[in-house]
Protein backbone atom coordinates (compact mmCIF):
# COMPACT_ATOMS: atom_id res chain seq x y z
CA UNK A 1 0.00 0.00 0.00
CA UNK A 2 2.90 2.33 0.84
CA UNK A 3 4.49 1.55 -2.50
CA UNK A 4 1.20 2.31 -4.21
CA UNK A 5 0.77 5.60 -2.37
CA UNK A 6 4.32 6.66 -3.22
CA UNK A 7 3.86 5.74 -6.87
CA UNK A 8 0.66 7.77 -7.09
CA UNK A 9 2.26 10.72 -5.28
CA UNK A 10 5.07 10.75 -7.82
CA UNK A 11 2.56 10.71 -10.63
CA UNK A 12 3.54 7.18 -11.71
CA UNK A 13 1.21 4.51 -12.87
CA UNK A 14 0.30 1.72 -10.46
CA UNK A 15 1.11 -0.65 -13.30
CA UNK A 16 4.80 -0.33 -12.44
CA UNK A 17 4.06 -2.07 -9.14
CA UNK A 18 3.37 -5.25 -11.09
CA UNK A 19 6.71 -5.10 -12.92
CA UNK A 20 8.33 -8.19 -11.41
CA UNK A 21 11.83 -6.84 -12.16
CA UNK A 22 11.41 -3.76 -9.94
CA UNK A 23 12.76 -4.00 -6.39
CA UNK A 24 9.59 -2.24 -5.18
CA UNK A 25 7.33 -4.58 -7.07
CA UNK A 26 4.13 -5.55 -5.24
CA UNK A 27 5.06 -9.16 -6.03
CA UNK A 28 7.76 -9.08 -3.35
CA UNK A 29 5.40 -8.51 -0.37
CA UNK A 30 2.95 -10.92 -2.00
CA UNK A 31 5.67 -13.59 -2.19
CA UNK A 32 6.68 -12.98 1.44
CA UNK A 33 3.07 -13.07 2.68
CA UNK A 34 2.37 -16.22 0.66
CA UNK A 35 5.25 -18.02 2.37
CA UNK A 36 4.19 -16.77 5.83
CA UNK A 37 0.57 -17.77 5.25
CA UNK A 38 1.59 -21.20 3.93
CA UNK A 39 3.71 -21.76 7.04
CA UNK A 40 0.73 -20.86 9.23
CA UNK A 41 -1.51 -23.24 7.30
CA UNK A 42 1.08 -26.00 7.61
CA UNK A 43 1.36 -25.45 11.37
CA UNK A 44 -2.42 -25.55 11.74
CA UNK A 45 -2.83 -28.61 9.53
CA UNK A 46 -0.14 -30.63 11.29
CA UNK A 47 -1.12 -29.72 14.84
CA UNK A 48 -1.91 -32.82 16.89
CA UNK A 49 -5.65 -33.30 17.66
CA UNK A 50 -4.84 -33.49 21.39
CA UNK A 51 -4.83 -29.67 21.44
CA UNK A 52 -8.52 -29.61 20.63
CA UNK A 53 -9.28 -32.55 22.92
CA UNK A 54 -7.52 -31.00 25.92
CA UNK A 55 -8.55 -27.38 25.32
CA UNK A 56 -4.92 -26.36 24.86
CA UNK A 57 -3.73 -23.61 22.52
CA UNK A 58 -0.61 -23.78 20.34
CA UNK A 59 0.43 -20.17 20.98
CA UNK A 60 0.98 -17.57 23.65
CA UNK A 61 -2.22 -16.32 25.13
CA UNK A 62 -2.89 -12.68 24.41
CA UNK A 63 -5.51 -11.73 26.99
CA UNK A 64 -3.75 -13.60 29.77
CA UNK A 65 -0.63 -11.54 29.02
CA UNK A 66 -2.59 -8.30 28.92
CA UNK A 67 -4.20 -9.02 32.29
CA UNK A 68 -0.87 -10.11 33.81
CA UNK A 69 0.67 -6.80 32.76
CA UNK A 70 -1.68 -4.83 35.03
CA UNK A 71 0.56 -5.99 37.88
CA UNK A 72 3.20 -3.56 36.60
CA UNK A 73 1.13 -0.83 38.20
CA UNK A 74 2.67 -0.32 41.68
CA UNK A 75 -0.84 0.09 43.17
CA UNK A 76 -1.88 -3.42 42.07
CA UNK A 77 -0.99 -5.34 45.28
CA UNK A 78 -2.95 -2.97 47.54
CA UNK A 79 -5.83 -2.20 45.24
CA UNK A 80 -6.53 -5.55 43.57
CA UNK A 81 -4.24 -8.12 45.20
CA UNK A 82 -6.85 -9.35 47.72
CA UNK A 83 -9.49 -9.76 44.97
CA UNK A 84 -7.26 -12.41 43.32
CA UNK A 85 -6.29 -14.07 46.63
CA UNK A 86 -2.93 -12.27 46.34
CA UNK A 87 -1.87 -14.54 43.49
CA UNK A 88 1.11 -13.02 41.71
CA UNK A 89 2.89 -13.26 38.37
CA UNK A 90 1.62 -15.87 35.92
CA UNK A 91 -0.60 -17.37 38.62
CA UNK A 92 -2.76 -14.26 38.82
CA UNK A 93 -4.70 -14.82 35.56
CA UNK A 94 -5.14 -18.50 36.45
CA UNK A 95 -6.65 -17.43 39.75
CA UNK A 96 -8.89 -14.86 38.04
CA UNK A 97 -10.19 -17.55 35.67
CA UNK A 98 -10.60 -20.08 38.47
CA UNK A 99 -12.60 -17.61 40.59
CA UNK A 100 -14.81 -16.74 37.61
CA UNK A 101 -15.44 -20.40 36.82
CA UNK A 102 -16.32 -21.16 40.45
CA UNK A 103 -19.02 -18.47 40.28
CA UNK A 104 -20.77 -20.42 37.50
CA UNK A 105 -23.49 -23.02 38.22
CA UNK A 106 -21.81 -26.41 38.94
CA UNK A 107 -23.12 -28.02 35.75
CA UNK A 108 -21.39 -25.32 33.62
CA UNK A 109 -18.02 -25.50 35.32
CA UNK A 110 -16.71 -28.80 33.99
CA UNK A 111 -16.43 -27.66 30.37
CA UNK A 112 -13.83 -25.09 31.46
CA UNK A 113 -11.74 -27.29 33.74
CA UNK A 114 -8.97 -29.78 33.10
CA UNK A 115 -8.70 -33.11 34.86
CA UNK A 116 -6.50 -31.55 37.56
CA UNK A 117 -9.14 -28.91 38.37
CA UNK A 118 -7.29 -25.98 36.81
CA UNK A 119 -8.79 -23.96 33.92
CA UNK A 120 -8.26 -25.17 30.37
CA UNK A 121 -6.14 -22.82 28.23
CA UNK A 122 -9.16 -21.88 26.13
CA UNK A 123 -11.10 -21.05 29.30
CA UNK A 124 -8.16 -19.06 30.61
CA UNK A 125 -8.15 -16.95 27.47
CA UNK A 126 -11.92 -16.40 27.66
CA UNK A 127 -12.11 -15.42 31.33
CA UNK A 128 -8.98 -13.25 31.33
CA UNK A 129 -10.41 -11.33 28.37
CA UNK A 130 -13.62 -10.74 30.28
CA UNK A 131 -11.68 -9.75 33.40
CA UNK A 132 -9.46 -7.33 31.47
CA UNK A 133 -12.48 -5.52 30.02
CA UNK A 134 -14.03 -5.45 33.50
CA UNK A 135 -10.96 -3.57 34.67
CA UNK A 136 -11.14 -1.21 31.68
CA UNK A 137 -14.78 -0.42 32.48
CA UNK A 138 -14.53 -0.18 36.24
CA UNK A 139 -11.14 1.53 36.59
CA UNK A 140 -10.04 3.07 33.28
CA UNK A 141 -7.66 5.44 35.05
CA UNK A 142 -5.76 2.51 36.58
CA UNK A 143 -5.48 0.73 33.22
CA UNK A 144 -4.45 3.91 31.39
CA UNK A 145 -1.82 4.65 34.05
CA UNK A 146 -0.43 1.12 33.66
CA UNK A 147 -0.16 1.35 29.88
CA UNK A 148 0.93 4.96 29.46
CA UNK A 149 2.95 5.68 32.57
CA UNK A 150 4.15 2.47 34.23
CA UNK A 151 4.92 0.45 31.11
CA UNK A 152 6.97 3.21 29.44
CA UNK A 153 8.89 3.46 32.73
CA UNK A 154 9.56 -0.29 32.61
CA UNK A 155 10.63 -0.02 28.96
CA UNK A 156 13.04 2.77 29.83
CA UNK A 157 14.40 0.82 32.79
CA UNK A 158 14.96 -2.21 30.54
CA UNK A 159 16.89 -0.07 28.04
CA UNK A 160 19.01 1.21 30.91
CA UNK A 161 19.68 -2.33 32.15
CA UNK A 162 20.59 -3.51 28.67
CA UNK A 163 22.99 -0.73 27.76
CA UNK A 164 24.32 -0.35 31.30
CA UNK A 165 25.13 -4.05 31.61
CA UNK A 166 26.85 -4.53 28.25
CA UNK A 167 30.19 -6.41 28.37
CA UNK A 168 29.91 -6.76 32.13
CA UNK A 169 32.17 -9.55 33.40
CA UNK A 170 33.64 -10.20 29.93
CA UNK A 171 37.27 -9.84 28.81
CA UNK A 172 38.28 -6.57 27.17
CA UNK A 173 38.42 -8.09 23.67
CA UNK A 174 34.65 -8.47 23.73
CA UNK A 175 34.28 -4.70 23.97
CA UNK A 176 36.96 -4.05 21.33
CA UNK A 177 35.21 -6.14 18.68
CA UNK A 178 32.30 -3.69 18.15
CA UNK A 179 34.77 -0.79 17.96
CA UNK A 180 36.78 -2.63 15.29
CA UNK A 181 33.61 -3.52 13.36
CA UNK A 182 32.38 0.08 13.42
CA UNK A 183 35.82 1.28 12.24
CA UNK A 184 35.66 -1.20 9.36
CA UNK A 185 32.19 0.06 8.41
CA UNK A 186 33.31 3.70 8.53
CA UNK A 187 36.21 2.98 6.15
CA UNK A 188 33.91 0.96 3.87
CA UNK A 189 31.22 3.64 3.73
CA UNK A 190 33.52 6.67 3.63
CA UNK A 191 35.11 5.19 0.52
CA UNK A 192 31.78 4.62 -1.22
CA UNK A 193 29.22 7.44 -1.30
CA UNK A 194 26.55 5.17 -2.77
CA UNK A 195 26.92 2.97 0.29
CA UNK A 196 26.35 6.00 2.48
CA UNK A 197 23.14 6.89 0.63
CA UNK A 198 22.01 3.29 0.92
CA UNK A 199 22.65 3.20 4.66
CA UNK A 200 20.79 6.50 5.12
CA UNK A 201 17.72 5.01 3.44
CA UNK A 202 17.99 1.86 5.55
CA UNK A 203 18.46 3.85 8.76
CA UNK A 204 15.29 5.77 7.87
CA UNK A 205 13.23 2.56 7.94
CA UNK A 206 14.77 0.91 11.00
CA UNK A 207 12.91 3.08 13.62
CA UNK A 208 9.68 1.52 12.37
CA UNK A 209 11.03 -1.92 13.27
CA UNK A 210 12.24 -0.66 16.65
CA UNK A 211 8.68 0.40 17.46
CA UNK A 212 7.02 -2.69 15.97
CA UNK A 213 9.37 -4.97 17.94
CA UNK A 214 8.46 -3.13 21.14
CA UNK A 215 4.70 -3.22 20.59
CA UNK A 216 4.04 -6.81 21.80
CA UNK A 217 6.23 -6.13 24.84
CA UNK A 218 4.35 -2.93 25.62
CA UNK A 219 1.04 -4.77 25.40
CA UNK A 220 2.06 -7.73 27.52
CA UNK A 221 5.22 -7.50 29.58
CA UNK A 222 8.38 -5.42 29.67
CA UNK A 223 11.76 -6.64 30.82
CA UNK A 224 15.12 -6.87 29.05
CA UNK A 225 14.77 -10.61 28.37
CA UNK A 226 11.62 -10.26 26.28
CA UNK A 227 12.84 -7.16 24.44
CA UNK A 228 15.65 -8.78 22.45
CA UNK A 229 14.18 -8.05 19.01
CA UNK A 230 13.72 -4.43 20.03
CA UNK A 231 17.33 -4.24 21.22
CA UNK A 232 18.63 -5.76 17.98
CA UNK A 233 16.99 -3.04 15.88
CA UNK A 234 17.96 -0.31 18.34
CA UNK A 235 21.63 -1.34 18.13
CA UNK A 236 21.40 -1.60 14.32
CA UNK A 237 19.99 1.93 14.22
CA UNK A 238 22.67 3.34 16.52
CA UNK A 239 25.46 1.62 14.57
CA UNK A 240 24.10 2.92 11.27
CA UNK A 241 23.83 6.47 12.64
CA UNK A 242 27.36 6.32 13.99
CA UNK A 243 28.76 4.96 10.74
CA UNK A 244 26.87 7.46 8.58
CA UNK A 245 28.01 10.41 10.72
CA UNK A 246 31.64 9.24 10.97
CA UNK A 247 31.86 8.40 7.26
CA UNK A 248 30.43 11.81 6.34
CA UNK A 249 32.96 13.48 8.62
CA UNK A 250 35.82 11.49 7.04
CA UNK A 251 34.70 12.43 3.55
CA UNK A 252 34.35 16.08 4.49
CA UNK A 253 37.75 16.09 6.14
CA UNK A 254 39.38 14.46 3.14
CA UNK A 255 37.73 16.96 0.81
CA UNK A 256 35.92 14.30 -1.17
CA UNK A 257 32.62 15.05 -2.78
CA UNK A 258 29.65 13.82 -0.83
CA UNK A 259 27.96 12.73 -4.00
CA UNK A 260 29.71 10.16 -6.09
CA UNK A 261 30.15 9.96 -9.84
CA UNK A 262 27.27 8.05 -11.35
CA UNK A 263 28.05 4.38 -11.44
CA UNK A 264 25.96 2.11 -13.65
CA UNK A 265 23.94 -0.26 -11.56
CA UNK A 266 24.56 -3.89 -12.30
CA UNK A 267 21.76 -5.84 -13.99
CA UNK B 1 51.36 3.29 -30.66
CA UNK B 2 47.71 3.00 -29.75
CA UNK B 3 45.69 5.02 -27.30
CA UNK B 4 42.67 3.68 -25.45
CA UNK B 5 39.43 5.27 -26.49
CA UNK B 6 37.42 7.40 -24.08
CA UNK B 7 34.76 4.68 -23.98
CA UNK B 8 37.25 1.96 -23.10
CA UNK B 9 38.80 4.23 -20.45
CA UNK B 10 35.39 4.80 -18.92
CA UNK B 11 34.68 1.08 -19.14
CA UNK B 12 38.00 0.29 -17.45
CA UNK B 13 37.20 2.83 -14.72
CA UNK B 14 33.78 1.29 -14.20
CA UNK B 15 35.19 -2.23 -14.16
CA UNK B 16 37.87 -1.09 -11.69
CA UNK B 17 35.18 0.36 -9.44
CA UNK B 18 33.18 -2.85 -9.85
CA UNK B 19 36.07 -5.04 -8.75
CA UNK B 20 36.70 -2.72 -5.77
CA UNK B 21 33.02 -2.93 -4.88
CA UNK B 22 33.22 -6.74 -5.07
CA UNK B 23 36.24 -6.74 -2.80
CA UNK B 24 34.43 -4.44 -0.36
CA UNK B 25 31.34 -6.66 -0.38
CA UNK B 26 33.41 -9.80 0.18
CA UNK B 27 35.22 -8.08 3.07
CA UNK B 28 31.86 -7.10 4.59
CA UNK B 29 30.61 -10.70 4.31
CA UNK B 30 33.83 -11.93 5.94
CA UNK B 31 33.45 -9.43 8.81
CA UNK B 32 29.81 -10.48 9.31
CA UNK B 33 30.91 -14.12 9.53
CA UNK B 34 33.68 -13.17 11.96
CA UNK B 35 31.11 -11.40 14.14
CA UNK B 36 28.99 -14.57 14.20
CA UNK B 37 32.15 -16.46 15.17
CA UNK B 38 32.82 -13.98 17.99
CA UNK B 39 29.21 -14.39 19.12
CA UNK B 40 29.65 -18.16 19.22
CA UNK B 41 32.90 -17.83 21.17
CA UNK B 42 31.28 -15.49 23.70
CA UNK B 43 28.57 -18.08 24.36
CA UNK B 44 31.33 -20.59 25.19
CA UNK B 45 32.97 -17.98 27.44
CA UNK B 46 29.70 -17.64 29.32
CA UNK B 47 29.23 -21.43 29.42
CA UNK B 48 25.84 -21.15 27.73
CA UNK B 49 26.22 -23.71 24.94
CA UNK B 50 25.73 -27.08 26.61
CA UNK B 51 23.84 -25.87 29.69
CA UNK B 52 20.40 -24.45 30.46
CA UNK B 53 19.29 -21.26 32.18
CA UNK B 54 16.73 -20.70 34.91
CA UNK B 55 14.56 -18.53 32.67
CA UNK B 56 14.35 -20.98 29.79
CA UNK B 57 14.70 -24.51 31.14
CA UNK B 58 10.97 -25.29 31.43
CA UNK B 59 10.32 -24.28 27.82
CA UNK B 60 13.28 -26.38 26.74
CA UNK B 61 11.98 -29.31 28.77
CA UNK B 62 8.75 -29.24 26.75
CA UNK B 63 10.69 -28.77 23.50
CA UNK B 64 13.11 -31.64 24.19
CA UNK B 65 10.21 -33.90 25.17
CA UNK B 66 8.33 -33.02 21.96
CA UNK B 67 11.44 -33.60 19.84
CA UNK B 68 12.18 -36.99 21.44
CA UNK B 69 8.48 -37.93 21.10
CA UNK B 70 8.72 -37.23 17.39
CA UNK B 71 12.03 -39.06 17.04
CA UNK B 72 10.94 -42.17 18.91
CA UNK B 73 7.30 -42.54 17.91
CA UNK B 74 6.96 -40.32 14.84
CA UNK B 75 4.27 -38.28 16.61
CA UNK B 76 4.62 -34.61 15.66
CA UNK B 77 2.25 -31.67 15.72
CA UNK B 78 3.75 -30.33 18.98
CA UNK B 79 2.63 -33.34 20.99
CA UNK B 80 4.59 -34.13 24.14
CA UNK B 81 4.74 -37.68 25.51
CA UNK B 82 4.10 -37.33 29.24
CA UNK B 83 6.25 -40.38 30.01
CA UNK B 84 9.26 -38.91 28.20
CA UNK B 85 8.63 -35.59 29.94
CA UNK B 86 8.54 -37.37 33.31
CA UNK B 87 11.71 -39.35 32.46
CA UNK B 88 13.58 -36.10 31.85
CA UNK B 89 12.27 -34.64 35.11
CA UNK B 90 13.19 -37.73 37.12
CA UNK B 91 16.63 -37.74 35.47
CA UNK B 92 17.32 -34.27 36.85
CA UNK B 93 15.88 -31.59 34.56
CA UNK B 94 13.66 -30.39 37.36
CA UNK B 95 13.04 -27.73 39.97
CA UNK B 96 13.61 -30.29 42.71
CA UNK B 97 16.05 -32.94 41.48
CA UNK B 98 15.93 -36.29 43.30
CA UNK B 99 18.30 -36.42 46.33
CA UNK B 100 20.22 -39.40 44.88
CA UNK B 101 21.38 -37.19 42.01
CA UNK B 102 23.42 -35.16 44.54
CA UNK B 103 22.75 -31.88 42.81
CA UNK B 104 20.48 -29.00 43.69
CA UNK B 105 18.56 -26.53 41.57
CA UNK B 106 19.82 -24.51 39.70
CA UNK B 107 23.19 -26.26 39.60
CA UNK B 108 21.55 -29.21 37.82
CA UNK B 109 21.01 -26.91 34.82
CA UNK B 110 24.77 -26.38 34.54
CA UNK B 111 25.67 -30.03 35.04
CA UNK B 112 26.51 -31.09 31.49
CA UNK B 113 26.89 -34.78 32.36
CA UNK B 114 23.55 -34.88 34.15
CA UNK B 115 21.77 -33.15 31.26
CA UNK B 116 23.28 -35.51 28.69
CA UNK B 117 22.43 -38.53 30.80
CA UNK B 118 18.82 -37.29 31.09
CA UNK B 119 18.58 -36.95 27.31
CA UNK B 120 20.07 -40.42 26.92
CA UNK B 121 17.48 -41.89 29.29
CA UNK B 122 14.62 -40.21 27.47
CA UNK B 123 15.87 -41.74 24.22
CA UNK B 124 16.43 -45.24 25.49
CA UNK B 125 13.86 -45.87 28.22
CA UNK B 126 11.66 -48.82 27.31
CA UNK B 127 8.24 -47.43 26.40
CA UNK B 128 5.45 -48.66 24.16
CA UNK B 129 4.00 -46.13 21.71
CA UNK B 130 1.54 -43.67 23.33
CA UNK B 131 -2.02 -44.89 23.59
CA UNK B 132 -4.38 -43.63 20.86
CA UNK B 133 -7.40 -41.48 21.70
CA UNK B 134 -9.72 -43.11 24.23
CA UNK B 135 -13.52 -43.30 24.05
CA UNK B 136 -13.76 -39.64 25.16
CA UNK B 137 -11.34 -38.58 22.44
CA UNK B 138 -8.61 -37.85 24.96
CA UNK B 139 -4.94 -38.82 24.69
CA UNK B 140 -3.85 -39.99 28.12
CA UNK B 141 -0.13 -40.30 27.27
CA UNK B 142 0.15 -37.01 25.40
CA UNK B 143 -0.04 -33.35 26.30
CA UNK B 144 0.46 -29.98 24.59
CA UNK B 145 2.84 -27.10 25.26
CA UNK B 146 0.37 -25.37 27.63
CA UNK B 147 0.37 -22.11 25.74
CA UNK B 148 4.12 -21.95 25.34
CA UNK B 149 6.37 -21.77 22.30
CA UNK B 150 5.37 -24.79 20.19
CA UNK B 151 7.88 -24.00 17.44
CA UNK B 152 10.66 -24.63 19.92
CA UNK B 153 9.85 -28.34 19.65
CA UNK B 154 10.40 -28.23 15.87
CA UNK B 155 13.65 -26.34 16.40
CA UNK B 156 14.90 -28.99 18.84
CA UNK B 157 13.83 -31.80 16.54
CA UNK B 158 15.80 -30.33 13.63
CA UNK B 159 18.78 -29.65 15.89
CA UNK B 160 18.79 -33.21 17.25
CA UNK B 161 18.49 -34.66 13.75
CA UNK B 162 21.42 -32.58 12.51
CA UNK B 163 23.78 -32.64 15.49
CA UNK B 164 22.64 -35.53 17.65
CA UNK B 165 20.60 -35.47 20.84
CA UNK B 166 22.53 -33.02 23.02
CA UNK B 167 21.86 -29.59 24.48
CA UNK B 168 24.55 -27.89 22.31
CA UNK B 169 22.73 -28.93 19.12
CA UNK B 170 20.24 -26.07 19.52
CA UNK B 171 23.00 -23.46 19.57
CA UNK B 172 24.66 -25.05 16.54
CA UNK B 173 21.41 -25.01 14.58
CA UNK B 174 20.90 -21.32 15.38
CA UNK B 175 24.26 -20.51 13.82
CA UNK B 176 23.59 -22.75 10.82
CA UNK B 177 20.31 -20.91 10.15
CA UNK B 178 21.81 -17.44 10.62
CA UNK B 179 24.74 -18.34 8.38
CA UNK B 180 22.38 -19.65 5.68
CA UNK B 181 20.39 -16.43 6.00
CA UNK B 182 23.59 -14.40 5.68
CA UNK B 183 24.67 -16.30 2.57
CA UNK B 184 21.21 -15.79 1.02
CA UNK B 185 21.52 -12.10 1.81
CA UNK B 186 24.93 -12.08 0.13
CA UNK B 187 23.48 -13.76 -2.97
CA UNK B 188 20.80 -11.07 -3.18
CA UNK B 189 22.82 -8.00 -2.32
CA UNK B 190 26.52 -8.66 -2.86
CA UNK B 191 26.72 -6.01 -5.59
CA UNK B 192 25.75 -3.23 -3.17
CA UNK B 193 28.45 -2.19 -0.71
CA UNK B 194 25.87 -0.31 1.36
CA UNK B 195 23.66 -3.38 1.62
CA UNK B 196 26.61 -5.50 2.75
CA UNK B 197 27.54 -2.82 5.30
CA UNK B 198 23.98 -2.97 6.65
CA UNK B 199 24.20 -6.72 7.26
CA UNK B 200 27.45 -6.18 9.18
CA UNK B 201 25.47 -3.79 11.41
CA UNK B 202 22.88 -6.54 12.06
CA UNK B 203 25.46 -9.22 12.91
CA UNK B 204 27.19 -6.66 15.13
CA UNK B 205 23.87 -6.08 16.91
CA UNK B 206 23.44 -9.84 17.44
CA UNK B 207 26.94 -10.00 18.87
CA UNK B 208 26.22 -7.06 21.20
CA UNK B 209 23.05 -8.77 22.48
CA UNK B 210 25.10 -11.85 23.43
CA UNK B 211 27.40 -9.53 25.38
CA UNK B 212 24.45 -8.20 27.41
CA UNK B 213 24.44 -8.89 31.10
CA UNK B 214 21.10 -10.72 31.12
CA UNK B 215 22.34 -13.22 28.52
CA UNK B 216 23.95 -15.29 31.23
CA UNK B 217 23.17 -17.87 33.87
CA UNK B 218 23.17 -15.09 36.45
CA UNK B 219 23.57 -11.39 35.75
CA UNK B 220 26.87 -10.11 37.08
CA UNK B 221 26.40 -6.34 37.17
CA UNK B 222 24.80 -4.02 39.71
CA UNK B 223 21.95 -3.40 37.30
CA UNK B 224 21.00 -7.01 36.68
CA UNK B 225 21.83 -9.79 39.07
CA UNK B 226 18.89 -12.14 38.54
CA UNK B 227 18.50 -15.30 36.47
CA UNK B 228 19.22 -14.66 32.81
CA UNK B 229 18.55 -16.32 29.46
CA UNK B 230 20.69 -17.87 26.75
CA UNK B 231 20.55 -18.22 23.00
CA UNK B 232 18.41 -21.37 23.27
CA UNK B 233 15.56 -19.36 24.78
CA UNK B 234 12.78 -18.77 22.24
CA UNK B 235 12.98 -15.07 23.02
CA UNK B 236 16.50 -15.11 21.60
CA UNK B 237 15.91 -17.65 18.82
CA UNK B 238 13.47 -15.17 17.27
CA UNK B 239 16.50 -13.16 16.12
CA UNK B 240 16.93 -15.61 13.22
CA UNK B 241 14.39 -13.28 11.57
CA UNK B 242 16.71 -10.24 11.69
CA UNK B 243 18.67 -10.86 8.47
CA UNK B 244 15.59 -11.95 6.44
CA UNK B 245 13.85 -8.73 7.51
CA UNK B 246 16.90 -6.66 6.59
CA UNK B 247 16.91 -8.41 3.22
CA UNK B 248 13.44 -7.08 2.48
CA UNK B 249 14.20 -3.61 3.89
CA UNK B 250 17.32 -3.29 1.76
CA UNK B 251 15.50 -4.49 -1.34
CA UNK B 252 13.01 -1.70 -0.72
CA UNK B 253 15.78 0.90 -0.33
CA UNK B 254 17.50 -0.11 -3.58
CA UNK B 255 14.97 1.27 -6.09
CA UNK B 256 17.30 0.98 -9.09
CA UNK B 257 17.99 -2.69 -8.46
CA UNK B 258 16.51 -4.99 -11.12
CA UNK B 259 15.28 -8.30 -9.80
CA UNK B 260 15.85 -11.69 -11.41
CA UNK B 261 14.24 -15.09 -10.77
CA UNK B 262 17.04 -15.93 -8.31
CA UNK B 263 16.02 -12.93 -6.18
CA UNK B 264 12.52 -14.37 -5.81
CA UNK B 265 13.92 -17.75 -4.77
CA UNK B 266 16.16 -16.05 -2.21
CA UNK B 267 13.28 -13.92 -0.88
CA UNK B 268 11.09 -17.02 -0.53
CA UNK B 269 13.81 -18.80 1.46
CA UNK B 270 14.34 -15.76 3.69
CA UNK B 271 10.57 -15.57 4.22
CA UNK B 272 10.63 -19.25 5.23
CA UNK B 273 13.24 -18.46 7.90
CA UNK B 274 11.09 -15.54 9.05
CA UNK B 275 8.05 -17.84 9.22
CA UNK B 276 10.03 -20.30 11.31
CA UNK B 277 10.96 -17.48 13.71
CA UNK B 278 7.27 -16.61 14.04
CA UNK B 279 6.44 -20.23 14.76
CA UNK B 280 9.18 -20.43 17.39
CA UNK B 281 7.60 -17.46 19.14
CA UNK B 282 4.21 -19.17 18.86
CA UNK B 283 2.63 -16.69 16.56
CA UNK B 284 0.48 -19.70 15.94
CA UNK B 285 -2.60 -20.68 14.01
CA UNK B 286 -5.09 -18.37 15.69
CA UNK B 287 -8.09 -18.97 13.53
CA UNK B 288 -8.33 -22.67 14.22
CA UNK B 289 -8.09 -22.60 17.97
CA UNK B 290 -10.21 -19.70 19.02
CA UNK B 291 -11.29 -20.08 22.62
CA UNK B 292 -14.68 -21.68 22.71
CA UNK B 293 -17.43 -21.82 25.26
Amino acid sequence: MTAGALALRRGRSLRSLWDWRRSRSALIPIAVLAVLYSAQLLAAATLHPLYRAQGDVPRHMFWQGLLTSLQLNPEWPVKYGPSVNNARGDMMPEEVARVAIMKLPPEERQQYLRGDGWPRRTALEKFTRLAFFDFVRSDPKFVAHTFFVDKPKWAWRSEYWFFGGLFSGLPIWNALIPAAAVLFLVVLVAWNADAQAMLQSTAGVVPFFIVVALLPNWLVILNPMVMIDHFVWTVVFLVLLLVIAAAAAVRLASGAKLTSAPVPWPR
Amino acid sequence: MTFPSAASEASAAVSGRDSKARLASCSALAVALLLLGAMFWTLFEKNLVSTMTQQGWTRELYAISAAVTKMRFGIGGSAVDRRIFTTLVVAGIAQNPAPELNVKFPNNLRDVKLLQSALQRAQTIDLPPPAPADAHGDYVDLMGFSGEDTGLGTFHYLAFRLFGVNISAVTYLYFVIVTISLVLYGIGHWRSVGAMAAVVAVTLALYVIVCADFVNFLGSSKLFSGAGIDLKDPRFLGTIAAIPLLHVIVMWTRPRYRLGPLDYVVIALQAAIFAFALQIRSFGPYWRYRPSG
